[in-house]
């Protein structure tokens, strides 16, 4: 029903009225929905799947069979060792970074060789680097790192033998493709550091490492954060690398799910790992931003 | 205490070492490039390796028991035995690989340039909403996704086709394009938008015709960008795969993972390898961590 | 004279802070008006409504008698220059004037002549083939003028288009604006925080202060008869002065100018110099008077901090409010700079 303006025209109906006041905000957000259609359909509904499916059979609507059967089958191992990949990895590869930004931080003759180098690793398929560092680390005492260990007359070592030395060899190939992208976010946030601070810092007497503390690890703080959430969240979904390393001793999550997947056990109870693998990856994020927003 | 001491030591503020103490210079240099060479023989040892593999002869790689480091016995033979196999056909598969990574470039920039036209313009908050949404996108991981997206691309008929591979695998490359654009967006003008709308463009004129012609080097390293996550993806490629031709990547997978012929995995590792090297060194200035960054950062 | 273009109650808001708050105006055919204002008042809130680039939350706003409130700003047949000039970094300058043309699908041939005679009349002739990144401040005013003008528009926004320039050629390009406003016979709506501007080129000016015109009049009028003590303070090279004042049975205040006191040893009142600062050919002198008020003062000579000085108020204006002690009051933000500083050197 028509309302009744100050001038005793009709009034556009309210809904139609907020639209048009809103107008220049609307326009844009109209742009934004074919992402968002995209990004519901193909990723948040399968994951919401997962979790349903973790909770059915075939037969059953609901049911914690999934999750009894994986326990059964050594769940909480599987948690254990991708944790401990996740832990190491990103032990190794922010270590690496900070030294390869803090390097790049500077000006030196060489350094856009150096940063081309640095980046490199990106452009190499997983697959490709897995198999690589399968060739340099086998576990049958042959392969590259060998090679080079005889020039020093050392080994052979069968690095893979133990399930700590299979799990380190999967977090040094694993650090190794993935450092370049901790360089690339710690290189900006490098880059917004301003050199007055570590002027002012060194006339205070701070040497080196209290620079460090005092002005890089503050002033990296988001750029941290950040490399955390993308470089964690990716961590505890690493396959391939492991999988062509390492196969399936000592077992991680992702490549559980996919021999769950493939072995013709269908999809419930790989959804039942795979929905830990979210819980987790979840759990990841949460402490992470709780961390990281600590003033 | 800061400014006390800048202020009253503003004469101190010259570097003491360089005309005083030279060497320290020196081994601090020395210091600084023993560092970069170490750390460059790291990240390059591996590449090397895949050269290594490639044409060294194999019986001085994957059958050695001590790998030769040099590259002594040079050899086309395994390229060409490992292209020229029968049981684990090339083509189709860098065919395959080639068109779906277009196809992930393609929808990137499709996708990808209207919603970073839209957050540049959108409300803080609600950009900031969205954002996340599409970092949170970035973090989920492939293989919890790739099982359950069988469903309802097995119903549609379109299981193992490139378009199902394409479609899961833009959910790596948008999030990457879309903070990207959204700051080649952001560092436009701001009001070359209205300006092209009072001079009598249409809306979407504006921004098709006016503002996109300007972030067109973005567009372009978006595009290859997402063509290079493409090539190099193998999850994705792996559960969706359609057994008659699967991806490089996942043709590499499962030979080097227990079927078929070693040298196979040799060689298609090598030819998948040099394309995205070449990219990543064109791409280099456009890899930045400021868009990532911006992207939680708000 | 016709209405050209008219705001009937017009309200916007951004969130709870009110950029225009229910404005009444009509501003005439052939019009020089500006909008006057501190920074932050929501002067270019105004002008991009009328383009149609900001939405109107309550009213009307009529071009030419229609209503335009929700028609696209492609559609409105109005030119805007903004701030920046937003030249499209892309075209060249002869693309750049030739653009608003193009989108009225003008054929090339029709297009050429009305670029080149429109780059005539501004003299930038010469660069139509440059880059706009190789041109100077001055040249890319000129060139966003040129792409306003030339598909005579009837109604032109300008968004403080003199603000980017450097002092000396911010000067002569004041001149040749209004200049080719009369040349035109156009409407200008002009936005400025610069009361020079508004004094020099306007034919009427609106003060705007809280979302709402405070003044609108002739510049001269605004300085000789504010109709608000803010606009007294505002208006003018340093705020008015103010002293309690009973007109007709009516407490208020009463507020003058500096050049509206003449010193002289016979003068009525007495003041105290507290500051004297020379400015041109005169000084300006803060004083105290007797009853604690503050005032400033204007002397030919040069006079002593702490001499006695005497003056009469030759004109005045009369305002409601009554004054407070230890005026005049600081200057509100946004003022003009050439405030003479009122702290001791």
């Amino acid at each position: 029903m028509a309302v009744a303006t100050r001038d005793g025209g009709p009034a556009p109906a309210p809904v139609a009225g907020f639209l048009e006041r809103h107008r220049e905000q609307i326009y844009p957000f109209l742009f934004v929905i074919p992402a968002l259609v995209y990004v519901s359909y193909f990723a948040f509904y399968p994951m919401i799947s997962t979790i349903v499916y973790s909770f059915q059979t075939p037969i059953e609507p609901f049911t914690l069979f999934n999750y009894q059967s994986n326990i059964v089958s050594g769940l909480y191992g599987w948690i254990g060792n991708t944790l401990w990949v996740v832990a190491g990895a990103l032990a190794l590869q922010f270590a690496l970074a900070f030294v390869i930004a803090s390097i790049l931080a500077r000006s030196f003759r060489g350094k856009a060789a150096f940063a081309t180098i640095a980046l490199l690793p990106i452009g190499i398929a997983t697959v490709v680097a897995g198999y690589a560092w399968s060739q340099i680390l086998p576990n049958d005492g042959t392969g590259y790192a060998n090679s080079l260990l005889s020039i020093v007359h050392l080994g052979p070592y069968f690095w893979l033998q133990t399930p700590s030395g299979a799990l380190g060899a999967v977090v040094v190939a694993d650090s190794w493709k993935n450092t370049s992208l901790v360089v690339i976010i710690l290189v900006a946030g490098y880059a917004a550091i301003p050199r007055t601070l570590y002027q002012a810092a060194a006339l205070d007497g701070a040497g080196p490492l209290r620079q460090f503390r005092y002005v890089t690890l503050p002033g990296l703080r988001s750029y941290i954060v950040v490399a955390l959430l993308i470089r964690g969240a990716q961590e505890v979904n690493i396959f391939q690398l492991a999988y062509i390393m390492i196969g399936s001793t000592p077992q991680l999550l992702t490549v559980q799910i996919y021999l769950l997947y493939t072995s013709g056990e269908g999809i419930y109870l790989a959804s039942a790992v795979a929905a830990v693998l979210l819980g987790i990856v979840g759990i990841f994020v949460g402490l992470v931003l709780a961390l990281g927003s600590r003033k | 205490m800061t400014a006390t001491a800048s202020a009253s030591a503003r004469v101190d503020l010259r570097p003491p070492a360089p005309i005083n103490r030279p060497p320290v210079v020196t081994a601090g240099k020395v210091g600084l490039y023993a560092t970069i060479v170490v750390i460059s023989l790291w990240l390059l040892f591996p590449i090397y390796v895949i050269f290594l593999l490639a044409f060294n002869e194999t019986k001085y790689t994957i059958f050695a028991a001590r790998p030769d480091l040099l590259p002594t016995h040079l050899t086309w033979s395994n390229l060409v035995s490992g292209l020229t196999n029968t049981a684990v056909p090339f083509l189709p598969s860098m065919y395959l690989s080639l068109e779906i990574a277009f196809i992930v470039g393609a929808l990137a920039l499709a996708i990808g340039i209207p919603t970073a036209y839209g957050l540049s313009r959108l409300p803080t908050s609600l950009a900031f909403g969205l954002t996340t949404i599409m970092f949170i996108v970035n973090m989920l991981p492939s293989i919890t996704i790739a099982i359950p997206i069988t469903v309802p691309f097995i119903k549609a008929g379109l299981y193992g086709s490139p378009i199902s591979i394409a479609l899961t695998q833009e959910l790596l490359a948008l999030p990457v394009t879309v903070f990207l654009l959204v700051g080649a967006f952001q560092g436009l003008p701001k009001d070359l938008e209205n300006q092209s709308r009072v001079d009598g463009a249409g809306r979407l004129y504006a921004v098709f015709g006016n503002l996109v012609p300007l972030i067109i080097p973005a567009i372009v390293a978006s595009f290859l960008l997402a063509w290079m996550l493409s090539w190099d993806e193998s999850t994705f490629a792996l559960i969706l795969y359609n057994p008659t031709t699967p991806t490089l990547p996942v043709q590499i997978f499962l030979t080097v993972t227990g079927r078929g012929n070693p040298v196979v995995g040799v060689a298609f590792s090598f030819i998948a390898t040099v394309p995205v090297i070449i990219l990543v060194a064109i791409l280099q200035k456009y890899l930045k961590g400021e868009d990532l960054a911006a992207g939680v950062r708000g | 004279m016709s209405v050209k273009l008219q705001f009937d109650r017009v309200s916007k808001s951004y969130g709870k802070r009110m950029v225009a708050d229910d404005i009444s105006l009509d501003i005439d055919e052939g019009e020089f008006f500006v909008i006057l204002g501190p920074s932050g008042e929501g002067k270019s809130t105004l002008l991009r409504m009328v383009a149609g680039i900001e939405t109107v939350d309550a009213g009307t706003i009529r071009i030419d008698g229609k209503d335009v409130t929700h028609i696209a700003p492609n559609k409105r047949n109005i030119a805007m220059v903004f701030q920046n000039y937003a030249l499209y970094p892309n075209m060249n300058v002869y693309k750049n004037i030739a653009f608003p043309l193009k989108m009225q699908y003008f054929p090339s041939e029709e297009i050429e002549p009305k670029v080149r005679a429109v780059a005539k009349t501004l003299g930038i002739t010469e660069i139509l083939d440059r880059r706009v990144s190789q041109i100077s401040g001055g040249q890319q005013q000129r060139v966003a003028l040129a792409r306003a003008i030339v598909r005579n528009p009837t109604l032109f926004l300008l968004d403080e288009p003199l603000s980017n320039l450097d002092a000396r050629v911010r000067f002569a390009a004041r001149a040749e604006l209004k200049k080719i406003q009369k040349d035109l016979g156009q409407t200008f709506l002009f936005v400025t925080h610069d009361q020079k501007e508004a004094e020099v080129l306007s034919d009427r000016t609106g003060v705007i202060h809280l979302g709402r015109f405070e003044q609108v009049a002739p510049f001269s009028e605004l300085y000789d008869h504010p109709a608000t003590r803010w606009i007294g303070d505002f208006v003018g090279d340093v705020p008015m002065n103010y002293m309690p004042w009973t007109e007709r049975g009516e407490t208020g205040s009463l507020g003058f100018r500096p050049e509206w006191a003449e010193v002289s040893p016979e003068g009525a009142e007495a003041a105290t110099v507290q500051v004297s600062e020379r400015v041109g050919d005169f000084s300006y002198l803060l004083c105290t008077m007797a009853n604690g008020f503050r005032i400033y003062l204007r002397s030919l000579r040069t006079v002593a901090v702490g001499t006695e000085v005497r003056f009469n108020v030759t004109r005045h204006v009369f305002f409601e409010s009554p004054a407070e002690e230890g005026a005049p009051t600081m200057p509100p933000s946004g003022r003009p700079e050439r405030l003479p500083p009122t702290g001791p050197h």
